[in-house]
């Protein structure tokens, strides 16, 4: 591992949360947990997208307020439940 | 401290958790809506007209009558023998026939025994049987 380097972390590190964001959400910090609901909300809105009838009578897929919500609270609840494992432990 | 190598793992084993947990339960969310939507039907959803959605018989209009055991009693006839009946007799009939409480939650309402208001109540409604018996005839005969 010596001589590997992580050229692509600064890209991966653009798209990922925080290592210190991780550490105070998983400690319950109400902020920290406040980014990473942040974070995720664009795919929390993309989850809960469902072909809804508009007013016309056509089918859209229009994101469902009741699906978000659930989204949210069992991120929060897997977010605590969450392990930090590095290898040195 | 953490190494940053370790981090990035950290991170990423992070990221990997969050979306996997997102997605079961997003999953999981839809099916039981999907669920949910084969035994409830909403109104909206309903291919039918709104004027068919409910029946309108007018026994509440002022005005309606009821054929019962061959005579004609109207709602007017009904009222006036309601009236007529002493108020502790008329409040259980309103009670019970009108805003459709039972024995029970009367009786605590108006701190009697339970015994008492079915008493009561059968006793105001023999009344009214007499009472509307006697006055149908002169209404009308069918």
């Amino acid at each position: 591992m010596t001589g590997q380097t992580f050229e692509p972390q600064t890209q991966h590190m653009r798209k990922l949360v925080p290592f210190r964001v991780i550490v105070c959400a998983v400690a319950k910090d109400p902020e920290a947990m406040d980014k990473v609901i942040a974070h995720y909300n664009p795919y929390i809105i993309h989850l809960s997208n469902r072909p809804t009838r508009d007013e016309d009578g056509y089918f859209v897929r229009l994101p469902n307020a009741e699906i978000e919500a659930r989204l949210i609270s069992r991120l929060i609840h897997a977010v605590v439940q969450f392990k930090i494992k590095t290898r040195s432990s | 401290m953490v190494p940053e190598s370790c981090q990035l793992e950290v991170c990423l084993a992070f990221d990997t958790y969050c979306k996997r947990t997102l997605r079961n339960e997003a999953i999981n969310a839809h099916k039981s809506i999907n669920r949910r939507k084969q035994i409830i039907l909403n109104f909206s959803d309903l291919p039918v007209e709104e004027e068919y959605l409910f029946v309108n018989d007018g026994t509440l209009e002022p005005e309606a009558d009821h054929l019962i055991s061959g005579k004609l009693i109207s709602n007017q006839l009904l009222t006036a023998s309601i009236n007529k009946l002493p108020d502790q007799l008329r409040r259980i009939i309103h009670l019970y026939y009108f805003d459709e409480f039972n024995d029970r939650t009367i009786s605590e309402m108006i701190q009697v025994p339970r015994s008492t208001v079915q008493y009561w109540r059968v006793s105001a409604l023999s009344k009214l049987r007499h009472d509307i018996e006697k006055n149908a005839d002169d209404w009308a005969d069918i």
